[in-house]
């Protein structure tokens, strides 16, 4: 259950064994929300952002499957911002077709008027890190008890007084200290395993 | 009062701060903690620096406590149940190529360039190629290398061919061609 996350590099390798339902399960937890989530603040509705997403993690899978993932030509995600990047110009391109084809001039024009932001790798790289703190707060929430969890959010993120959220949660002022310390040092790790040098 | 203040060696340590303990051990920790602040102190330590923490929970708040887009939440399920990452092609899979120097191409095969495998399934492999005579893209299938060796498998593929060549519908494939190279089906 609470193993020693693996590192980045070791989730890919692991992802070329397509028997590793595990690692596959990993992956989309980690790289689902960041790629979904970017799309829809790219401009793409749900619907749209959802295809993207699939076809985007599939296409990197069979990737990781053929190449070795060889962390001196850049980082995993920088590589994967790409192949998102690509998409997203694929996918605009074809809207653009639909659009030009139905709608009226007036309408068309004031569209390309303003055309839709360039996919900008600082948002990216925005997205990525809030990506990471919700996953790893997923992971953590997943292994500990309502009350270690509310314990650790309120004292150490919130900066509620130990005494009183100890009262409130029914614990001793120790069992709220050690789950805010508990808590902090797996999320630590969790988000050193992702992070890439 | 010494002997509660037997503090937990390296395992003891690693098994807290993976969260992996079962509740009567955590009693333990937290009776030893009241009791000895080199143990606390060191705790201390394991968990320092909240900060980068609290940006993150000042700018997201509790991201286990908001609903997720219902949408995301389908999209996993989705790509979950998929039988995950696509096979990869072992090199041995490809073993009727011969080799190109032209970049992006795989390896040649008859008169086409091989660009991509496209699929794989039991019976044989399937390539995105291009014709460069005609100047077109081809999809070729190419019968497995463990079926390869096998006359009745290839006889079999040859019928499918002819079959699927004999149907002239929008939604079927149209066969161009049929042949053996080197001795195997393709």
């Amino acid at each position: 259950m609470a193993e020693i996350p693996p590192t980045r590099a070791s989730l890919l390798v692991r992802l070329r064994d397509p028997q590793d339902q595990a690692a596959w399960t990993e992956f989309i937890a980690l790289y689902g929300p960041l790629v979904y989530n970017y799309a829809r603040k790219q401009g793409l509705q749900d619907a749209d952002a959802a295809d993207l997403g699939q076809e985007v993690l599939r296409a990197v899978a069979g990737c990781v499957g053929r190449l070795e993932y060889d962390p001196s030509r850049g980082s995993f995600r920088n590589w994967l911002f790409t192949v998102v990047r690509r998409k997203l110009s694929t996918w605009r391109s074809a809207r653009g077709n639909r659009v030009r084809g139905s709608g009226d001039p007036a309408t068309q024009q004031l569209l390309e008027q303003h055309p839709a932001p360039a996919p900008d790798e600082a948002e990216w790289e925005a997205e990525w890190e809030d990506q990471v703190f919700s996953w790893a707060c997923a992971q953590v929430r997943k292994d500990v008890t309502d009350s270690t969890w509310q314990a650790f959010w309120r004292t150490a993120l919130e900066g509620q007084p130990t005494k009183r959220v100890a009262a409130e949660l029914g614990l001793t002022p120790t069992a709220v200290y050690l789950a805010r310390r508990r808590v902090l040092a797996r999320l630590k790790a969790l988000v050193r395993s992702v992070r890439e040098p | 009062m010494t002997a509660s203040l037997d503090c937990p060696g390296t395992e003891g340590w690693q098994s807290l701060l993976d969260l992996d303990l079962a509740p009567d051990q955590l009693s333990r920790w937290e009776r030893h903690l009241q009791l000895c602040p080199a143990c606390q102190d060191r705790l201390d330590r394991a968990a320092a620096d909240e900060e980068e923490f609290r940006k993150w929970a000042r700018r997201l708040g509790d991201p286990t406590a908001a609903p997720t887009d219902p949408t995301l939440i389908k999209l996993l399920e989705r790509l979950k149940e998929g039988k995950g990452p696509p096979a990869p092609v072992d090199a041995a899979d490809l073993y009727f190529l011969r080799p190109s120097d032209r970049p992006g191409v795989l390896g040649t095969l008859g008169g086409y360039e091989v660009l991509e495998v496209v699929g794989q399934g039991g019976m044989g492999v399937v390539l995105k190629a291009f014709e460069p005579a005609l100047c077109r893209f081809v999809a070729i299938k190419v019968v497995a290398a463990a079926l390869a060796g096998s006359a009745t498998a290839r006889r079999r593929f040859t019928r499918e061919a002819q079959a699927a060549a004999a149907v002239c519908h929008e939604h079927v494939v149209a066969v161009h061609g049929v042949s053996e190279t080197g001795g195997w089906s393709g």
